[in-house]
């Protein structure tokens, strides 16, 4: 099996405990081809593997075929730190995490124990009546809640730490590269120009502390799993800057004029679920579950509420080179794509959107899609022969 | 090749929007509404060997009722079929290829030809049958971003093929 250098995607090294103990590690490599195309060395050589990711990396094409050793002097690539994450830095990011997604893995570990005992034989519920009768008060409940979020938090933490110990984002002269990992050090490099897009984003936690966690997207044989993508934590504004200037150049983008979507992306969305609402609530009433319509009618508002936040922030704009989208429910995101780097173009119109010459329009890319809904159908005309033109006139390589 | 980035005058972009959408082949509609026929007589067929085993199936509410639902149901499909082929159409030009599709959500693809990483020609035994086939774009963008153009007769999605295959051909080589 042979691969051509310009073929290779990325290179990434794995190192977990046994591998660091006889200073080994593990190499992938991987093509833009389909899932199977991929190569793998399960030990090798920390020296010869890192000689051969800066000969790989260093795009040299009409080499001679050398041995690992001798070439490791004239193709070593510098890499300059960015960001450094400090322990004290990795608590915070840990502290700062998505509690309730952690809340939600707990709570699907507890039920996945609870139906493998079921399965063994073991009746649980015969168990829960042996504990004596006790009413499930405010107090009680508040324990319950305290408890959960403590244990998420915890979770949350050690993830972290797991995963972006000793975190590492360094700048080649063409790249970037990020070492990472507790028990399982992980290396993910990524040359500029396959960077397909970069997204950076916080949520209310994070905003408190001024962290971002930034994401650069990278072209993937398999675009289900994220695994190309790298994503550093604990960015702060001045370590994004360095990155899109590095990527794209001195670009100030408060001075990108934004355009908001439709205001009846919002104003839509809620009319349909008060209808529903309103029926459910009709229908619990009836059928004498009252106590359920607090519950249907809660549910409702908060995705009413989450639906204003994300049309307030959605917003998009553009120049020369670059879109820049924004969006976020309670933190912010921000998108930055290069036109030309899109693969595809839809515009999709529901009956309503027809109606009101309105428009979603999503951008396909080599590493995931984004997409801007409720634009006027004449803006997004205007974006799709403005994308197709730089997509189709740009010589530059895309991937 | 060396790197330029002019300015454009953004109001002499080609324009996608004025574009005339090719029909697909007429034979495909047939296709559709043969198919739609199919269903519903295999739908009809097991209702009423449901009625041999079942004798109240076939006695007078039950019977009215399916028959109603029926008729409505295999009206309104046949509508849609026919409809259907009213609002697909796909176009092409000089640098890229665009299909469009869907009478209430309606939807349009558009890909570059430099983006296209391979293309293929399919035929089922229906289509066969009535000398069509689909033609496949792929892009590397997954499998939202792949283009889909049914209902052509043979020869033109060989033509068609073949004329996208030189067109990225073209680009690859001018990159």
């Amino acid at each position: 099996m042979s691969i051509p250098f310009e073929r290779i995607q990325t290179v990434n090294f794995e190192q977990n405990i046994m591998h660091q103990l006889f200073s080994v590690l593990r190499m992938k490599l991987d093509t833009a081809g389909s899932e199977k195309n991929e190569f793998e060395f399960h030990a090798i050589e920390s020296e010869k593997a890192y000689a051969l990711r800066d000969l790989i990396m260093s795009g040299k094409k009409n080499q001679k075929s050398k041995t690992v050793n001798s070439i490791n002097a004239e193709n070593k690539v510098i890499y300059e730190s960015i960001l450094e994450l400090s322990p004290l830095d990795l608590l915070k990011v840990g502290l700062t995490e998505n509690h309730i997604r952690s809340g939600g893995l707990v709570f699907l570990f507890f039920f996945w124990i609870y139906q493998n005992l079921q399965e063994v034989g073991v009746n649980v519920d015969d168990y829960s009546q042996e504990i004596p009768d006790f009413q499930p008060g405010l107090y009680s409940i508040l324990t319950l809640i305290f408890i959960l979020l403590i244990i998420s938090i915890l979770i949350s933490l050690v993830r972290t730490v797991i995963k972006n110990y000793d975190l590492k984002f360094l700048r080649s002269a063409k790249g970037f590269k990020v070492v990472s990992g507790l028990f399982t050090k992980k290396e993910i490099s990524a040359l500029d120009h396959k960077i397909q897009y970069i997204s950076w984003s916080d949520n209310i936690l994070k905003k408190w502390i001024g962290f971002k966690d930034l994401f650069l997207n990278q072209a993937s044989s398999n675009e289900l799993t994220a695994k190309q993508n790298i994503h550093i934590p604990g960015c702060n504004t001045n370590h994004i800057h360095l990155v899109t200037t590095s990527l794209f150049g001195q670009i100030d983008f408060d001075n990108i004029f934004m355009h908001p979507i439709d205001k009846k992306y919002f104003s839509r969305f809620t009319l349909i679920l008060s209808i529903i609402i309103t029926i459910l609530s009709g229908v619990a009433a009836i059928v004498n579950y009252q106590s359920n319509i607090i519950f249907i009618i809660g549910a409702g508002i908060y995705f009413i509420i989450t639906r204003y936040f994300k049309f307030r922030k959605k917003a998009y704009g553009y120049n020369d080179e670059l879109i820049y989208i924004k969006g976020g429910i309670f933190g912010d995101k921000e998108e930055v794509l290069q036109m030309f780097k899109i693969q595809a173009l839809k515009i999709h119109q529901t009956p309503y959107q027809t109606r009101h010459q309105l428009a979603d329009i999503t951008l396909h890319t080599a590493s995931g899609k984004i997409k801007i809904p409720y634009i006027s159908l004449s803006s997004c005309h205007y974006m799709v022969d403005l994308l197709l033109y730089k997509a189709e006139s740009d010589t530059r390589k895309w991937m | 090749m060396e790197f330029q980035n002019q300015q454009i005058d953004t109001l002499i972009l080609p324009s996608s929007e004025t574009i005339i959408f090719e029909k697909l082949d007429p034979a495909y509609k047939k296709i559709r509404i043969y198919i739609n026929i199919i269903i519903f007589s295999i739908l009809l067929l097991l209702y009423l060997s449901a009625g041999i085993f079942f004798r109240f199936l076939l006695d007078f509410p039950w019977i009215l009722l399916f028959s109603i639902g029926w008729s409505i149901l295999f009206g309104l499909s046949t509508f849609m079929a026919i409809k259907r082929y009213d609002y697909e159409g796909f176009a092409i030009r000089e640098k890229d290829i665009m299909f469009k599709s869907g009478i209430f959500f309606r939807s349009t693809l558009i890909i570059p030809f430099n983006r296209v990483q391979h293309c293929e020609i399919e035929q089922g035994p229906i289509d066969r049958f009535f000398n069509l086939s689909e033609l496949s774009l792929f892009t590397a963008g997954g499998s939202g971003s792949d283009l889909m153009i049914p209902g052509l007769t043979h020869e033109k999605s060989a033509a068609l093929k073949n004329f996208i295959t030189k067109r990225v051909a073209v680009s690859d080589e001018e990159e």
